[in-house]
């Protein structure tokens, strides 16, 4: 990690700014994955149309750029530019040093094949240049891709909240993976751009 | 009329009062060792307009409540379940006493337990949760009487004084709940 380190750009991906315009269409369609919906936002899970997801999109960009708490990405493919997930830094308690992430990439195998490229490029970002101490990640059991993920990445299980969430006609965990910016630090997982 | 779901012994939970209540309130607001207690976010005092002004807000949280003693109907605290997840069945729940004398005695851990009878008989709960800081001891004392679990800990969460302190997680199941006895 040097000064001139890319923070934006990996061997495959790279992160934008949202464009809400561009990004709406994309994005609504995903809300049809109620996986992809119950993670995105805290609104109750459900599929947007395009002008819903286009004012919602302005308001974290909007959030995002005017209250300092939270920072928005769009995850693009380098091969085609194709928009295929986003990062959001979200919940920032800059007294604390902490802050959760969210992060998708919904489409088909996506998320196994870039998810972990995703993720450590979110974590260097969040360590390297905002400086948190520490970053969370909360989803629900269901979620296994996450949570490999998470693990891959280092990430250890924090919290587990019994029967938190409803899916699927059934109760799952609720689960908090943490990392500390010295874990971080230790994994060495610098980012090739 | 019957209102003893909303009375125990020590306490019932009440509706506030808009003109009375912001002003007590307020004196709660001044002492940082409260809100150290309440939030993670940096604290600071509130006045009284900015408490009637959220007070007011209601309707967009309507599971607010005044604790207030029995039988001389002191208000001594608030409790409230925010952030329900309908699907679930889970509410998150938080509690604060902001007059000290009352601390220690019994009159939290009371509140709590009707707030979880409101919580799984009356809104049909599945589990409720919060959250709740590591050197907060006497708190998590009173939420282990009324059932809760702990389920885990964020490490390093906050950090106050130039120290680090881990948040505690903790919750509880309807299935418990129902194994206690009435409160």
């Amino acid at each position: 990690m040097s000064i001139d380190t890319q923070l934006f750009t990996s061997q495959n991906l790279y992160l934008t700014a949202v464009d809400a315009e561009a990004c709406a269409p994309i994005f609504a369609r995903w809300t049809e994955d109620l996986d992809f919906a119950e993670g995105f936002s805290n609104l109750p899970p459900t599929s947007l149309r395009v002008d819903e997801m286009k004012k919602r999109l302005e308001e974290m960009i909007k959030e995002a750029a005017h209250e300092g708490t939270s920072y928005f990405f769009a995850v693009h493919l380098k091969a085609d530019d194709a928009v295929i997930g986003y990062v959001h830094i979200k919940w920032i308690l800059w007294n604390n040093g902490t802050g959760q992430l969210k992060l998708d990439l919904p489409e088909g195998n996506v998320l196994n094949e870039h998810g972990l490229e995703a993720l450590r490029l979110a974590l260097q970002f969040i360590f390297d240049e905002l400086n948190l101490s520490r970053v969370a990640m909360v989803f629900s059991e269901n979620r296994q891709d996450l949570r490999a993920l998470a693990e891959a990445a280092g990430m250890q299980l924090e919290v587990r909240q019994r029967e938190r969430f409803f899916r699927h006609g059934r109760y799952w965990d609720g689960l908090m993976y943490g990392i500390l910016g010295d874990e971080w630090l230790g994994t060495t997982l610098e980012v090739h751009p | 009329m019957n209102n003893e779901l909303f009375r125990g012994s020590l306490v019932r939970l009440a509706a506030f009062d808009i003109e009375k209540d912001p002003k007590e309130m307020e004196t709660w607001s001044r002492d940082s060792y409260y809100l150290r207690l309440l939030d993670a976010a940096a604290g600071g005092p509130f006045n009284t307009r900015m408490i009637v002004e959220s007070l007011e807000k209601h309707d967009q949280n309507p599971y607010l409540f005044a604790i207030r003693t029995l039988p001389d109907d002191r208000l001594i605290g608030e409790i409230g379940f925010g952030g329900i997840d309908w699907a679930a069945r889970n509410a998150w729940v938080g509690i604060g006493i902001g007059v000290k004398e009352y601390w220690g005695h019994g009159y939290g851990t009371e509140a709590m337990r009707l707030m979880l009878r409101f919580g799984f008989a009356e809104l049909n709960l599945h589990r409720v949760s919060l959250d709740v800081f590591d050197y907060n001891a006497r708190a998590i004392r009173s939420y282990q009487k009324a059932g809760f679990t702990i389920e885990g800990r964020e490490r390093k969460a906050l950090r106050r004084s130039g120290e680090r302190f881990d948040i505690v997680y903790m919750g509880i199941l309807r299935s418990e709940w129902e194994t206690l006895p009435p409160c």
